[in-house]
């Protein structure tokens, strides 16, 4: 009696969120502003927590984990004072290690990273970002470096000698929000072609299986 | 096992009111042992994919080995099936397998069908109609076809009373231009008994017509089984199962070892024909 | 703004492509893994719009994501083990439905198994398969009423040889789309 009752409570809840799940716009408009500043203290917090982790870092983190992890909590966009501060703090630090590490390495100058490298962070961060806000902004700056948001993403799912299979073509700012989406970078950078400003024009990806 | 602590977990947790939700006992090993889809039936009856569902390249010395069909062959049956014998299932697969010529099962070999067995209003109440469905060969690729039917409350209209000899329509009719058919069509219950002796009613033609007029209307899916009569001397009925535990999905519901002749008559118990 | 225009010139010559004979079995290996990925993908898209933490907006930019790995006219058709009757659902309403129940937190798990069938070829020139899924669905409503199941999916997928025009040059991929899910409540 009990499971027959339970199977049929499902369809019940739909039904009655159905009838009555559509409440007053004023009430939306409340609920959206209370999300929006739980959201703003979520970020807040989140961003303190990583920003004190590369602080109190005991040598774990490698100077580009830290500099990723800088990346991931100003892409939070908390503006509280404190995170703002801890943020120049962060930076202070990372400079001053990256100025100690130059030294000993001479005239040994670190090459800069690729655009592969750059890439490959990029949608790493995009699918790791703490929350949709984050990834957004993250996703905004990213777009900076194509020639639209139209630049085509072709992404390879098999390669056999010449013989390229595609998954369907798509489009940079839908593959970053997939990528947001679906929090995983289930692909590697194939080939990358850029226009005369030296944006990328053309996005070649392949299935990190194929590599 | 972990499944289980993940319910243990959750069900500890669970608020009062809500405990009797906590049924789940989920165990990966039953999903894998599950023949999940006629089609893995089909592979797992030849030997042509691994206990994960991965198939055999036609290279593989595993591909359609005797051992693993052995193996594979053995878990195809409904345990809860007693009719089958485990003599005739020995027999079955002796015959099948380790005979100098296996046979195997081809998803577009022919020789077998789905029974579908179907729900639709008619005359305000819920009726079953069956539909047998084959599949066909296209030009470009296949289809499954409706090519038979059967419903009952259709049948009562098709029954000839064959005690009554006093029904026929005499032998020099001809001669007054057949003017005794105003008598014959005045009484349609015994219209039946004027027809050949070999009439077969085509439900499908009728469900057809009567689904066009607006009569029969679908309603649901009930059951869905196959009979195959590919193997020779054989012929076997594959139905779904869900229930717990691993002997589960598409199983060979019913076998039966019969010759040709047999597989004629057969068929047509199964079209509800055989009468 | 430079729009991109996908032209689908022409269906290609799939059974030579296509052909059992013809394609290796590491590219349907691969075709095997792009269909079970668009099932993935579902699964996570399902999990946004079912959470009420994502804002309405996001909710409905994932439905219209969801949507487009569905082929038209794609139905979902559900049973419990209790109940001999399926309800049928078309994409969009399944989708609205489920951000109507605004649960606290969904959480599909999957069960480590999968089922990918062969691709049998369709008078229509496209390649259908079916791939069934184990998952638990459990959702959590802010006053802490729990629904859970565990359901068998059993996942139509449409698979279709294409070519597009990118950058000059012609482009042949392959194009999976969902169709009918049908979801069977299972025994455990």
């Amino acid at each position: 009696m009990i499971k027959g009752k339970f199977q049929g409570y499902f369809w019940f809840l739909f039904c009655i969120v159905l009838a009555f799940g559509f409440t007053g716009c004023k009430n939306q408009q409340k609920l959206a502003a209370e999300q929006a500043a739980q959201v703003k203290a979520e970020n807040t917090a989140k961003a303190k927590e990583i920003l004190n982790a590369i602080l109190n870092d005991d040598g774990q983190l490698t100077l580009a984990e830290k500099e990723r992890m800088l990346r991931q909590a100003k892409a939070l966009g908390s503006d509280d004072p404190e995170v703002l501060a801890l943020i120049a703090e962060v930076e202070d630090m990372i400079r001053r290690e990256r100025e100690a590490q130059q030294e000993p390495q001479d005239a040994r100058v670190k090459p800069e990273p690729t655009v592969e490298q750059e890439l490959q962070a990029l949608f790493g961060d995009i699918a790791g970002s703490a929350n949709s806000s984050a990834a957004n902004r993250l996703i905004n700056e990213g777009l900076g470096m194509f020639s639209s948001p139209e630049t085509p993403v072709l992404i390879i799912i098999s390669l056999s000698g010449d013989l390229k299979d595609y998954d369907q073509p798509t489009t940079i700012e839908r593959y970053l929000n997939y990528l947001k989406d679906q929090r995983i970078s289930p692909n590697g950078i194939y080939q990358v072609k850029k226009d005369d400003n030296g944006k990328i024009s053309e996005l070649e990806l392949i299935k990190k299986s194929q590599r | 096992m972990r499944y289980l602590s993940i319910f243990l977990m959750l069900w500890l947790t669970a608020s009062p009111a809500y405990t009797q939700v906590g049924e789940f006992v989920g165990d990966e090993k039953n999903f894998y042992a599950a023949t999940k889809q006629v089609n893995q039936f089909l592979r797992r009856f030849n030997g042509e994919e691994d206990l994960r569902g991965k198939r055999y390249s036609t290279r593989d010395p595993n591909y359609r080995n005797p051992d693993i069909r052995r193996k594979y062959i053995n878990i195809l049956f409904d345990n809860n099936q007693k009719d089958i014998s485990r003599e005739t299932k020995q027999q079955f697969m002796r015959e099948i397998i380790e005979s100098g010529d296996p046979q195997f099962l081809d998803f577009h070999g022919g020789s077998w069908f789905a029974q579908v067995t179907t729900r639709f209003s008619y005359q305000g109440s819920e009726e079953i109609l069956q539909l047998f469905l084959k599949l066909q060969q296209e030009p470009v690729g296949s289809k499954w076809v409706i090519y038979k039917a059967y419903f009952e409350p259709f049948q009562k209209y098709f029954e000839v009373d064959t005690a009554d000899q006093g029904k026929f329509i005499h032998p020099m009719s001809h001669e007054l231009d057949f003017m005794n058919l105003k008598k014959i069509f005045r009484d349609p219950d015994v219209i039946p008994a004027y027809s050949n002796r070999d009439f077969k009613p085509d439900y499908l033609s009728v469900i057809l017509y009567e689904i066009k007029k607006g009569n029969l209307k679908f309603s649901a899916v009930d059951k869905v089984r196959f009979h195959f009569f590919q193997l020779d001397n054989w012929y076997f009925e594959l139905t779904e199962f869900n229930r717990s535990g691993p002997n589960t999905g598409w199983l060979i519901s019913n076998l039966l070892q019969v010759d040709e002749n047999q597989k004629d008559q057969l068929r047509k118990f199964i079209y509800y024909e055989s009468n | 703004m430079r729009k991109l225009f996908f032209t689908i010139t022409a269906l290609c010559g799939i059974s030579l492509l296509y052909g059992q004979d013809v394609l290796s079995p590491e590219r349907k290996e691969a075709i095997d893994s792009l269909a079970l990925e668009k099932v993935r993908d579902l699964s996570r898209y399902i999990s946004i719009i079912g959470n009420k933490d994502t804002p309405f907006s996001e909710a409905n930019r994932v439905i219209d994501r969801a949507e487009e790995l569905f082929a038209d006219g794609s139905e979902i058709g559900v049973s419990s083990i209790n109940r001999s009757d399926i309800n049928y659902y078309n994409v969009t309403e399944y989708f609205k439905r489920l951000m109507a129940l605004n649960y606290d937190r969904v959480s599909i798990k999957w069960f480590n198994i999968q089922y990918i069938s062969d691709l049998e070829l369709q008078p229509d020139g496209r390649y259908v398969g079916v791939i069934t899924i184990y998952q638990r669905f459990e959702g959590i409503s802010a006053d802490g009423l729990r629904y859970m199941d565990t359901t068998k999916k059993d996942i139509t997928v449409y698979v279709e040889r294409k070519q597009t025009q990118i950058g000059g040059r012609l482009i042949g991929f392959w194009d999976v789309m969902l169709g009918d899910i049908r979801v069977t409540e299972t025994s455990t």
